[in-house]
């Protein structure tokens, strides 16, 4: 079915250079990248053909209500000296994949405190989240964008600090 | 499995960026010291053993679906600077970093099983560029001016 248009101002203009349909025609390591002459967002969202209308926007939704209250713990984690340097970058990281969905964060620091084990385990649990949002994505646009996150969580987790004190 | 012709031609694409892969693993592999840069080939042994088993399962997959798969260029224009340990790592981040763009773009002209697998083959690129002195990004996959 053909894609509507995403939802975001942003993620439309972010797609006409992200897809890679086309063929690979020249014989050397630049073959590694993309194409980037390829269609635009709505024919690479158009490979999606399931998914109930409308479907995209209550995913997005239940995306950005998941970043929202990571960012809640991230902000009550960064509050303590010895995890500020630890937690920053996924706190940045997150109000940038917020502001992708065309979103405004409302969180606020979680009243209690947050250690660095517990923000892996958020991480994690938002990892799942995304990636099973990106499966159900009528759009493939915005499966792509949440893939990226999904990646971007995976990237930060794997350099967090292990055993970090509340 | 069935697959549209967008499915199918994004495996292909994907298939012909793990064969380059492949090839310049191969070519870094023998090019890094297994005892004096030992750190960088065992990243680089590891990373050719992912490539080379996503490569096999990519040419199964679109041959199951009776196409048939884009095999490897004749010959490949090694990059430059491959002299130095610190060459090879900047070589194989690239190719990370590119792979991790072919996955993303798989991840968007492909629904069920497939997008899933192709959403894991985007997180295990976007790890693996840490091995190569990449930094945790916001969006690894996606071209830096893609959400400006």
């Amino acid at each position: 079915m053909p894609d509507r248009p995403l939802l975001s101002r942003r993620t439309s203009l972010a797609l006409p250079g992200l897809v890679a349909l086309g063929a690979t025609a020249a014989c050397d390591v630049d073959d590694l990248r993309p194409p980037q002459d390829d269609p635009t967002p709505s024919a690479a969202a158009s490979a999606s053909p399931t998914g109930a209308p409308g479907g995209d926007t209550a995913v997005v939704e239940e995306v950005v209500a998941a970043l929202d209250a990571v960012l809640a713990q991230l902000l009550a984690a960064r509050s303590v000296p010895a995890q500020r340097a630890a937690v920053v970058p996924l706190l940045r990281a997150h109000r940038r994949h917020v502001e992708a969905l065309d979103a405004t964060s409302r969180a606020t620091p979680s009243p209690t405190p947050v250690s660095v084990e517990q923000v892996r385990a958020q991480e994690l649990a938002l990892r799942g989240s995304l990636v099973d949002s990106a499966g159900r994505a009528e759009s493939g646009a915005l499966a792509r964008l949440l893939a990226s996150m999904a990646a971007s969580v995976d990237q930060h987790l794997a350099v967090l600090p292990t055993g970090g004190a509340r | 499995m069935s697959g549209s012709g967008t499915e199918v031609d994004a495996l292909q694409t994907t298939l012909a960026a793990e064969h380059a892969a492949v090839w310049l693993y191969g070519l870094l592999g023998a090019r890094t010291s297994q005892s004096a840069e030992a750190g960088l080939y065992t990243a680089v042994r590891a990373a050719y053993d992912a490539h080379r088993e996503r490569r096999d399962a990519l040419t199964g997959d679109i041959a199951s679906l009776g196409a048939s798969p884009v095999g490897s260029a004749p010959a490949y224009t090694p990059p430059a600077g491959l002299d130095t340990a610190a060459g090879r790592a900047s070589a194989a981040l690239v190719v990370e970093r590119s792979c991790a763009e072919t996955y993303a773009a798989l991840v968007g002209s492909t629904t069920g099983e497939r997008r899933t697998r192709a959403v894991g083959m985007l997180a295990d690129a976007a790890v693996r560029e840490l091995s190569f002195g990449g930094e945790p990004e916001a969006f690894p996959g996606l071209p830096s001016d893609s959400l400006s």
